[in-house]
């Protein structure tokens, strides 16, 4: 099972420490690939893409409209 | 477990705009700021990546040059998208849009066909003041010659867009900035989220989409003003009122007939739109019924709509001018006496 | 470009062509229009821009052109130009008409011609042709088609803010378009003296980077080498260019507009195209009289049929009204 964190993507903006999920695109036990867009974030004022870092099950860990901050696990995969 | 993915309808209209970049080759995009930046409202993202320049093409500040001679491409067929951001702008180059492309398939006695896009990003709620904050739906539905389409979640969206890229009509295709979940008004609504299949698929134009059957009054919304409208429905199903919401998902074609249908079977009616309250859409809707046969009507119909003002900029100045759940629950009201 | 006496007989041909033809319709606009003017009567209502005078710029352009690849955009004055560049001549007339089998159904009528199979358009806001050209030009580019556009634009066209917008987007995009102006010193009753800041606007170009060249004369062949220089450099991949033709309106804006606002010596300056030209093909000796006689008999009938044919012709039934709004319905 991997973690994914906030931190493994670029933080443009140095003075935001927080960021709000807006969207999950896969749900709970979606089967992802490495790559797909999974989730879209917000950062101050600028939307991220965050993508599977692997193949594998989806658990989202911090749900929709949740403030994350750096280092925050977003959610893990599970490779298959 | 599902794999369906939850989309927004900017990342649906994206997908779609993707899709058909890939197999048509007589595809493309001309708009102000599209190839680097991916466009203001992001609806060219990715592409310019993928395309190069020559098919995602960045404009200069020239309205009247980019839709004529996205017109004049067309009319050579190629398939131009017009990423035109702010509606506001069309006052810029009207006689492109109103004259020159609405008009040219007809006038020519149909010797030159007009499959362009015009993508149009529209409405306010964000003090963005006067100059960009309308919604002209009524200007853009008044003038013949154009399909004018106005989807209100991402499964609609995806689909309008394919079915606008593949036919040969000149088609304006307005977004609400409220609806397209680009988070710079906050998180996505969630009336907007939908699951989109990741192979294309078409959605007719001139079919409305029924958001929540009823029967005790019928409210048609359009933009984000159908997500107040479901909004409303909710707060009334707790006080017993059972109510039917509608979306026209299309100006031109308007389906008229399954707006007059809802009417007959609820008797009351509120229309919701966020361009101005005077000669335009929600005057429209009314008379549709209307002119058929007004004995449908319990009560007097009630239009719920910016008000004739040009939109203030102080944001409790603003919100008291746009339509609201608060104004569309009141106007519900009034119907249901 | 030595011109071979066929080539010089079809400029001529073209340049009678449009004048007969006008000196017809002339005749037709009045039917019913007398004694009491009214537009909407008669065969030939509407407004009527005759391009009476300016002739010469028909075949000068369309010479250079070949229209199974390259795509001319003209407005509300369009006859000549259409005609150069090869419309269907008797469907051409017969949707002066209005008749169904006219261009466009009768659909379009005189200050909106279109014959797509030889990538002709024709519309009557003054100034749009020129984006719309510089899109037909986009198209040649993406798709490679070696073909070119054109817009034909009058004097006080070039002050329109699609002037600007146009050329500025056809020369930072290097597109294959030559914005051709039509230089009668007159838009309606403003000479360009009054309307125009400069007293080019072939000079306007620089504003763009792109060359740009006044042909003085109302000369078809001397309009030609001119044409061909932009036409060539747009080919070529060289870009946009501005081709300004000094030209005369005799005919007034519309008919019958007297043209009371231009002043008597200016009028007693202009020259005949057709007269010129007609001179000058027999001074050089390339051709006999006799056959400049029979050249004109045969435009002659050419004209006599197209009327025939559109006066014979029907109306569209109104059903047709509702159809071409869209593709679909």
């Amino acid at each position: 099972m991997v973690d994914v964190i906030v931190e493994q993507h670029a933080w443009e903006d140095d003075t935001a420490d927080e960021a709000v999920i807006g969207v999950w695109i896969y749900q709970n036990g979606a089967r992802v690939k490495k790559g797909d867009v999974i989730c879209e974030m917000m950062i101050v004022k600028t939307q991220m893409d965050i993508e599977a870092t692997e193949n594998g099950i989806l658990e989202i860990v911090a749900q929709t409209d949740a403030l994350v901050k750096k280092g925050d696990v977003i959610c893990r995969i599970t490779p298959e | 477990m599902s794999n369906s993915r939850t989309l927004t309808l900017g990342r649906a209209v994206r997908e779609a705009v993707h899709h058909e970049f890939k197999v048509n080759p007589k595809v493309f995009m001309m708009g102000q700021d599209i190839f680097k930046m991916g466009g203001v409202f992001g609806t060219a993202e990715g592409l310019g990546e993928l395309y190069g320049p020559e098919r995602v093409i960045d404009t200069p500040i020239s309205e009247t040059a980019i839709v004529g001679a996205a017109a004049g491409a067309a009319m050579a067929g190629m398939r131009p998208i017009v990423d035109f951001a702010y509606v506001d702008f069309i006052a810029v180059c009207f006689n492109a849009i109103v004259n020159y492309a609405a008009k040219t398939h007809y006038m020519s006695g149909g010797q030159y066909k007009m499959p362009m896009v015009l993508l149009l990003s529209t409405g306010g709620g964000y003090s963005n003041g006067a100059q960009h904050s309308q919604s002209l739906h009524g200007t853009l539905a008044h003038f013949p010659g154009a399909k004018v389409v106005c989807p209100t979640n991402a499964y609609d969206a995806k689909g309008m867009m394919h079915t606008a890229l593949r036919g040969d009509d000149f088609v304006i295709f307005m977004s609400s900035i409220a609806t397209v979940g680009m988070m710079m008004l906050g998180t996505p609504i969630k009336g907007t989220l939908s699951n989109v299949p990741e192979e294309p698929y078409e959605i007719p134009f001139g079919v409305a989409r029924i958001y929540r059957e009823g029967t005790d009054i019928t409210l048609v919304g359009t933009g984000v003003n159908i997500h107040q409208c479901m909004e409303v429905a909710e707060i009334l199903e707790k006080e017993g009122v059972s109510c039917e919401v509608i979306d026209p998902r299309t100006l031109v074609p308007l389906d008229r007939e399954a707006i007059f249908k809802s009417v007959k079977k609820t008797g009351r009616l509120v229309v919701a739109d966020e361009d101005y309250h005077s000669y335009g859409v929600t005057g429209e809707i009314i008379t549709s019924v209307v002119e058929i046969d007004p004995t449908v009507l319990k009560s007097a119909p009630k239009r719920v709509a910016c008000a004739d003002v040009p939109i203030p900029f102080a944001r409790p100045m603003e919100e008291e001018c746009l339509p609201s759940t608060k104004r569309i629950l009141a106007a519900a009201r009034e119907a249901l006496k | 470009m030595q011109l071979s006496k066929d080539q010089r007989l079809w400029i001529y041909d073209q340049m009678i062509t449009s004048r007969y033809l006008e000196e017809d319709l002339i005749q037709i606009y009045l039917e019913g229009k007398q004694p009491v003017f009214d537009w909407a009567a008669g065969p030939l209502p509407g407004e009527m821009h005759l391009s009476y005078g300016q002739e010469a710029v028909g075949p000068g352009l369309a010479i250079c052109l070949d229209n199974t690849k390259d795509w001319v955009h003209a407005g509300h004055r369009p006859h000549h130009v259409a005609i150069a560049h090869g419309v269907h001549f008797n469907e051409m007339v017969a949707e002066l008409l209005g008749k169904k089998t006219g261009l466009c159904k009768g659909k379009g009528g005189h200050m909106h011609l279109y014959d797509a199979r030889v990538k002709f358009a024709a519309s009557s806001i003054i100034g749009e042709q020129m984006p719309a050209a510089v899109g037909m030009a986009m198209q040649c580019k993406m798709e490679k088609t070696g073909g070119i556009a054109v817009s034909v634009t009058g004097d006080g066209g070039a002050n329109q803010g699609s002037f600007h917008e146009a050329l500025n987007f056809a020369a930072i995009q290097k597109l294959p378009y030559v914005a051709v102006i039509e230089d009668n010193n007159w838009a309606i009753s403003m000479s360009k003296a009054e309307s125009t800041a400069v007293a080019r606007n072939s000079d306007r170009g620089s504003a763009y980077g792109i060359p740009g060249e006044y042909v003085k004369g109302n000369d078809p062949e001397k309009i030609m080498v001119a044409c061909q220089k932009a036409v060539d450099r747009a080919r070529n991949g060289g870009g946009p260019s501005i081709v300004e033709i000094e030209t005369y309106r005799f005919m007034g804006h519309f008919f019958p507009d007297p043209g009371a606002y231009i002043p008597q010596e200016e009028k007693d300056s202009w020259t005949d195209c057709t007269v010129e030209y007609r001179k000058h093909l027999l001074e050089q000796g390339v051709v006999k009289e006799a056959e400049l006689d029979a050249l004109e008999k045969t435009v002659k009938d050419k004209i006599a049929t197209a009327v025939k044919f559109a006066r014979e012709s029907d109306f569209s039934p109104n059903s047709e009204i509702y159809t071409q709004v869209f593709t679909d319905a």
